[in-house]
């Protein structure tokens, strides 16, 4: 059993677990002690020197996120000798701090701001003493501006913590600043342009570029959103400025920054073709607009006997509505994009890494600087800080097996039935992992989906195990369509020369065959020029439903943006052709029964359509545009320099 | 068991504190051969011993006796405690830089000499001290001392 301290914090006695830090001993008695520099889940720093507190017994003051909590203690947060010490902190952070706080765009949510305040500490005695410290940094995402910097070192370590490490603090004394190394540009550093550093930053020195200029963040409107890009479906905090995104952040859960990588970050700035917003006919190369009831009744004529192709992006209550449509229309080639790279049965998989004491990564590609489930790769990292182990079952080197207690490099489907299995090994390194993995309380295993079948036969049914998707929803195909959908059946429905009706965005790399093609997307791109008939989609941000994230749990998200004029959802436009087809659908609105999972676990040899060498390319042209974003940047602002 | 070597108990140093710890003597290597960090040197280093290039910058440019940029073939360094200030370490400093061409803390282009100030020697009795290469020290410098000693400097 874990021991446990009883200690004393303003009168309050608080019981926490052995190793605990004063300062989350105090939170959990619900007192807040003010700090800058403190990260949960990080060793205290001691950086910031505002969460000082007095203990008895003690000489002087100390810091409370560095003061191991110790039975019996007695510790006071607030008194007149405190309060005197952090004004005399506060006046020094201000005296290397830029003073003009109307001035500064993250007045409202400056934390610095907020504890001077209320220490009633506006600017230094000292006056202020501005260090020649570097503003801007030439790239689309991230603002840098030194000058701002109080050193708290957050960003530092969040850097490091995720693995990408860019971030250090260099030089010292009062020239000391948070810079890359030898100074170089962001974008030259190896910076994957996640923006965490910018999530966890109290100040104004590192903040979000495309913000800048629109409006102060505490008049934005927030909305809890899921970024619907990849299979890691994060969930998001989303700004509206004026109907328009101007932020996306991580959401906060017990205190601790999510993760989002550029894309799920910034990608709302990307450039992704020109919306649609009315439905277009082919002509010649181009496209015409028409009517919705021209483009209603076209489907309707050749609806009858048609395929239809649904995206994993799709929400559940879209896939529902779907479901009712091809069973009230009897379409029988109906199939899902999770055909591309998983068997349904996979899909089922569910499970929580947060009690976990073992995880092994099992046939996945991770990698933050690649950004291939960058967000999985910063959990798991996360997890190890917090004391799991963790085994990397590769066919090659990953990114995270530097946190690893035992990386397996090799046939993927030998090291498996090897550690999982029965069969045995004379590697020390397999024998190791396997002892590690026989002795852990509760292991958890995530697996790429085609190695799903391998990893039941040989750790048996009820291991904890999950398959991880490059779809956000495709959990949520698996779950509400699985008893419609066959497996492999996608091979048949691009093949079909009938009518194919693409709901959704899907993967671009797809070969088409059919003479007559219905897309619904939103976006204008390359793959919509394969399209007969376009029909306007709402993006992730003017959508209201439920997914299924890759952990197998519901994740509810709201509507952040109107619709533009035009445009309808998935589920209207089924409706609509299935009334000008006279049948009638059986609309159900429950989600939670839809969404149960059912039937057992069946072997199935089917492991997915595209070769796992291609089951990347999804999150591939998202990861080439940000980083042609950034490359094109640089090429503007060295234009603007000359002239 | 401690170890006879380094008193050290075993296994209170981890691996990576074990690779951690090298950081600084292989920063000494690598100056000693290049007269000064190269980015690409560092690079190397830090694939070695698989720590990131920032942090290895973080320990390089916290200690001022690492060099991120190439310094001179000639070291000359100029004490500016405050009995050689006393003393007319100001001057001194104006004679070096005027015939070098640079200021205090800079190298010439063609890499020929490096020119520093310093706290103090330790040698106040003779303010006011210049050293050349670490070697040399040249006591109660006046200006036409100063003058000689950059002149043999320049020309060697």
């Amino acid at each position: 059993m874990e021991h446990k301290v009883t200690l004393t914090i303003d009168g309050k006695e608080v019981c926490v677990p052995e190793g605990t830090n004063v300062l989350e001993a105090a939170r959990t008695a619900g007192i807040e002690i003010p700090t800058l520099c403190y990260l949960k889940d990080f060793l205290g720093f001691g950086a910031c020197r505002i969460c000082l507190v007095e203990i008895e017994g003690f000489r002087a003051p100390v810091t409370a996120c560095t003061t191991i909590a110790k039975d019996g203690m007695k510790v006071t947060t607030n008194s007149p000798r405190l309060q005197q010490e952090r004004k005399f902190v506060l006046d020094l952070i201000f005296s290397m701090h830029p003073p003009e706080c109307g001035r500064c765009p993250k007045l409202g949510v400056c934390d610095l701001r907020k504890i001077a305040s209320k220490n009633k500490v506006a600017k230094s005695s000292f006056g202020y003493t501005e260090i020649g410290h570097t503003v801007d940094d030439p790239n689309p995402f991230i603002y840098r501006d030194t000058r701002y910097c109080i050193l708290c070192g957050k960003c530092v370590r969040i850097c490091q913590g995720q693995g990408t490490s860019v971030l250090a603090f260099l030089g010292r004394g009062v020239k000391m600043t948070v810079s890359t190394p030898n100074n170089a540009l962001l974008k030259d550093s190896g910076c994957t342009f996640c923006g965490s550093c910018v999530e966890v930053c109290p100040v104004n020195a590192l903040s979000e570029k495309p913000k800048i200029g629109k409006g102060r963040e505490s008049k934005y409107k927030r909305f809890e959103c899921v970024c619907l890009e990849c299979g890691n479906a994060c969930d998001t905090i989303v700004s509206v400025y004026q109907n328009e995104v101007v932020k996306v952040n991580a959401k906060v859960k017990d205190d601790v920054h999510g993760y989002l990588c550029a894309v799920g970050r910034f990608g709302f700035t990307l450039d992704r073709g020109k919306r649609i917003t009315a439905p277009m006919k082919r002509k010649g190369l181009d496209f015409e607009e028409i009517t919705w009831d021209e483009a209603i009744s076209t489907i309707a004529e050749r609806i009858k006997g048609s395929s239809m192709l649904l995206s994993a992006k799709l929400l559940n209550e879209d896939i529902m509505t779907a479901k009712a449509f091809a069973k009230a229309l009897q379409l029988e080639d109906i199939a899902s994009t999770v055909e591309l790279y998983s068997s349904y049965n996979a899909m089922k998989s569910k499970a929580e890494i947060d009690d976990t004491d073992l995880i092994i990564v099992v046939g996945l590609s991770l990698s933050q600087k690649k950004r291939l489930f960058p967000a999985l790769d910063f959990d798991i990292r996360r997890k190890v800080r917090l004391g799991s182990k963790l085994i990397v079952v590769s066919g090659e080197d990953l990114e995270v097996s530097a946190v690893a207690e035992f990386k397996l490099i090799g046939d993927v489907r030998k090291l498996i039935n090897e550690l999982l299995g029965k069969e045995s090994s004379e590697d020390n390194s397999i024998a190791g992992a396997k002892k590690l993995y026989e002795s852990a309380k509760s292991p958890v295993i995530i697996c790429e989906p085609s190695y799903y079948d391998e990893i039941v036969c040989a750790a048996g049914e009820s291991t904890k195990l999950v398959a991880v998707p490059y779809e956000s929803n495709a959990k949520g195909v698996a779950a509400v369509m699985s008893d419609v959908l066959e497996d492999g059946k996608i091979k048949a429905v691009v093949e079909s020369s009938k009518m194919l009706y693409v709901v959704g965005e899907v993967w671009p790399n797809i070969e088409f065959k059919s003479d007559f093609i219905v897309m619904q997307k939103p976006y204008l791109d390359a793959q919509a020029d394969k399209a007969d008939l376009l029909l306007p989609a709402p993006t992730s941000w003017e959508m209201e439903g439920s997914i299924i994230n890759l952990f197998g749990s519901l994740t509810k998200l709201q509507k952040a943006l109107a619709m533009p004029e035009g445009v309808k959802t998935y589920s209207e436009v089924l409706q609509e052709i299935a009334k000008a087809v006279s049948v009638d659908m059986d609309l159900s609105k429950d989600i939670e029964a839809a969404i149960e999972i059912k039937g057992k676990y069946e072997k199935t040899d089917f492991k997915g359509i595209l070769p796992l060498s291609e089951r990347k390319l999804h999150m591939d042209a998202l990861n080439e545009l940000i980083d042609d974003t950034v490359e094109k940047f640089n090429v503007l602002e060295t234009k603007s320099e000359v002239s | 068991m401690a170890d006879k070597l380094t008193g050290i108990d075993e296994g209170v140093l981890t691996e990576e504190q074990k690779k951690r710890a090298m950081i600084i003597h292989s920063l000494f290597e690598i100056q000693k051969e290049h007269n000064y960090l190269p980015e690409e040197e560092l690079k190397k280093l830090s694939e070695k011993l698989n720590i990131p290039l920032a942090d290895i910058y973080s320990t390089a440019s916290f200690y001022k006796q690492f060099y991120l940029q190439p310094r001179g073939k000639n070291v000359v360094c100029v004490c500016v405690g405050t009995a050689c200030h006393v003393n007319g370490a100001p001057e001194v400093l104006e004679v070096l830089e005027n015939t070098f061409g640079i200021k205090a803390g800079e190298t010439d282009k063609d890499l020929n000499v490096t020119l520093e100030t310093v706290g103090c020697v330790g040698c106040c009795g003779l303010a006011p001290v210049v050293t050349l290469n670490e070697e040399e020290i040249i006591g109660e410098v006046t200006k036409e001392k100063a003058q000689e000693l950059a002149d043999r400097v320049w020309n060697k």
